[in-house]
């Protein structure tokens, strides 16, 4: 899978590549808006991660490019500026999905996956771990091919920390995905480890080895390793 | 009072003095003239007399045509004249009426007589008060005359001024464009009008730019956020990090988090104040109170919280983000600051109000600063402390008015959606 990132802040392009070149993507960098226009009219991407204020231009006119040459590939908007109304433009510009700095690196994992399995698959593919299967598109699971009933929470969670696997995920980086801007409703902390253990318990119950590890003071862990 | 009220009333109170002290003045002038004539005329009377009994030695006989009365007494001594005001009865009416006396002494025939010649002084009296009427209506109509002259005159003089104060009152901090005076020839209002317009527009111009840069460093607080975000999500990664360690960075990123949600919010409340939303659209406002009960599921379950909601289905045309701002923040308060367990929650809402009742500790402090920036009913809370001054923010804009109060154990909060249309 090939991606574009436009980020015109070094430190924070840099973590990005870093983090999706672990998950196995080729990264390609762009730092400026022309820059970017060059990389777009020359290369195909799967998905494109662009900034909207960027030195020399907007991002919203490279969304409108990129809809043009390559209607195919997935767009991500990353802004500073939680203004509703770029957010509203660069969705009906056909952007996939809007996330607003600061975010947590695997909430941006999960959502490039997400766009790249609708946009590629038409969110057929199935993501699988082990002896876990999931069919997003029904929001099914099946551990060794047997149904297991989740709760929103629990799908919700598994997806997560299956679009972020062998990643320590801090229990802010949950808290934010589960509850959004409701994050900082108290005792959070403790919803994340019931819903963890709940979830835990279905899994092993259907079959599955325990994935979910503990890591002391920061949050959880999905991983085959010891 | 107003100016104009004033000034008619100081103008009032001295013409009245006036009035008096010029009415008082001429009467008394009058009568002292005619009293002065009625002298002149005894005097002579008294000469003729005085002459005639010289060259007779006996008192004129023609006497009784002259209209002065005269009585002649004997006399013991020898009078010099001397006037005085004195009354006699009027037979014929049976009234008591006013004379002026002029008493002098006379000898004939070698005997001393006192005389006395007496002159009505009804007339007098009479042409006096004839010209203190006259004085008075005279004088009445042109004070109201001028009165009324002065009044239209004044009004259309403070014309400007009442135009400018109207105009005063419509400026808002906010507002796009400068405040504009109508043009006036009065100099002293045009220069009024001058200064006003040149101190509100620094002001405007003063808070526009205030906004704008607290807009412009939030923007700028973004990336440094975002970037120790995702330094913190690398560094979580290593595989050698010691417990210790790892606890440091936790409390590092919590604190960050804190940081960007407080910027977030501030911002906010900025371009709440700047009025940035401003595309409308009808909404279910039952249908946002629901998903976020649906949201906020865990937290009620936890705190196993009776929830009761009257909901009708009204579509208020308002934006979505703002209204889905408004009904999170209120809901969202009343399970976050609800009892520990076994508490309750009402939320009813129809095309007139949003109410959220829940119950509570007792706040510390009155119920009404909360709305303030900053203010937590629970200093140990997490919580910003933004999230009543956004929804009282979002009220003020909407021209709404928010209510919230503690009372019986219960806290509420409520929106009432058309209570306050003038701004």
């Amino acid at each position: 899978m090939k991606l574009l990132l436009i980020e015109d802040e070094p430190a924070l392009a840099q973590s990005i590549a870093d983090y999706l070149r672990d998950d196995g993507y080729m990264v390609e960098q762009a730092f400026t808006y022309d820059g970017a226009a060059e990389k777009i009219g020359m290369y195909q991407y799967d998905c494109i991660l662009v900034d909207i204020m960027l030195p020399g231009g907007n991002g919203l006119d490279l969304v409108r490019i990129l809809k043009k040459q390559a209607a195919s590939t997935g767009i991500l908007i990353l802004s500073a500026k939680n203004a509703l109304d770029d957010r509203l433009t660069g969705l009906e510009l056909g952007a996939d999905d809007y996330l607003t700095k600061p975010f947590h690196l695997a909430e941006l994992n999960a959502r490039i996956k997400a766009i790249l399995r609708r946009r590629q698959f038409g969110g057929n593919l199935d993501i699988s771990f082990a002896e876990i299967r999931v069919k997003p598109a029904e929001r099914q699971v099946f551990v060794l091919e047997q149904p297991v009933e989740l709760t929103r929470k629990e799908y919700d969670l598994l997806l997560f920390f299956l679009a972020n696997p062998n990643r320590v995920l801090s229990r802010e980086a949950i808290a934010e995905h589960l509850w959004g801007d409701d994050a900082d409703q108290m005792d959070r902390f403790d919803f994340i480890y019931s819903h963890i253990k709940n979830l835990r318990k279905k899994l092993t119950d259907g079959g599955a080895s325990d994935y979910l590890k503990a890591v002391y003071g920061v949050g959880y862990k999905f991983t085959a390793a010891l | 009072m107003k100016l104009l009220a004033q000034t008619n009333r100081h103008y009032l109170l001295i013409s009245l003095l006036a009035l008096a002290v010029s009415s008082v003045a001429l009467f008394l002038g009058v009568r002292a003239l005619f009293e002065e004539f009625a002298d002149e005329r005894l005097e002579q009377l008294q000469q003729e007399i005085t002459a005639y009994a010289q060259t007779h030695d006996t008192l004129p006989v023609y006497f009784q045509s002259t209209g002065a009365r005269l009585t002649v007494r004997p006399a013991a001594v020898y009078l010099f004249q001397a006037f005085a005001d004195t009354v006699l009865l009027n037979e014929i009416e049976q009234e008591q009426e006013p004379y002026r006396r002029l008493r002098f002494g006379l000898q004939l025939q070698g005997r001393l007589y006192q005389v006395d010649l007496l002159q009505s002084a009804l007339e007098t009296e009479d042409i006096a008060e004839t010209v203190l009427l006259l004085h008075l209506a005279l004088m009445a109509a042109m004070f109201a005359a001028l009165f009324w002259a002065q009044k239209g005159l004044s009004e259309r003089l403070w014309a400007p001024f009442y135009h400018t104060l109207d105009r005063l009152r419509t400026f808002r901090l906010a507002q796009q464009e400068p405040l504009a005076f109508a043009a006036t020839e009065t100099d002293e209002f045009a220069e009024l009008n001058a200064t006003l317009e040149r101190l509100t527009e620094k002001t405007r111009q003063d808070y526009d730019a205030l906004k704008r840069f607290t807009e412009n460093a939030s923007h700028e607080i973004q990336t440094p956020l975002a970037v120790i975000h995702a330094k913190l999500d690398t560094l979580f990664q290593s595989d050698n990090l010691s417990d210790v360690q790892l606890a440091h960075l936790h409390s590092t990123q919590q604190a960050a988090a804190r940081l960007s949600r407080l910027q977030q919010n501030l911002l906010l409340l900025v371009k709440i104040g700047n009025d940035q939303f401003q595309v409308q659209e009808p909404l279910d406002w039952k249908q946002l109170v629901e998903s976020k009960l649906a949201l906020l599921e865990d937290f009620i379950v936890a705190k196993n919280l009776h929830i009761r909601t009257q909901l009708q289905s009204v579509p208020i045309l308002f934006n979505r983000f703002l209204a889905e701002m408004l009904v999170s923040n209120l809901v969202g308060n009343a399970v976050k600051h609800n009892l520990p367990d076994g508490g309750w929650l009402s939320v009813q809402l129809n095309e007139k109000q949003l109410v959220v009742t829940n119950s509570a500790a007792t706040p510390i402090g009155p119920p009404a600063a909360l709305v303030e920036r900053f203010r937590r009913s629970d200093p140990q809370s997490d919580g910003l402390g933004l999230g009543l001054a956004i929804v009282r923010e979002i009220c003020e804009q909407a021209g709404w008015m928010l209510e919230v109060g503690f009372e019986e154990g219960a806290w509420k909060a409520s929106v009432q959606f058309y209570g306050v249309v003038d701004r």
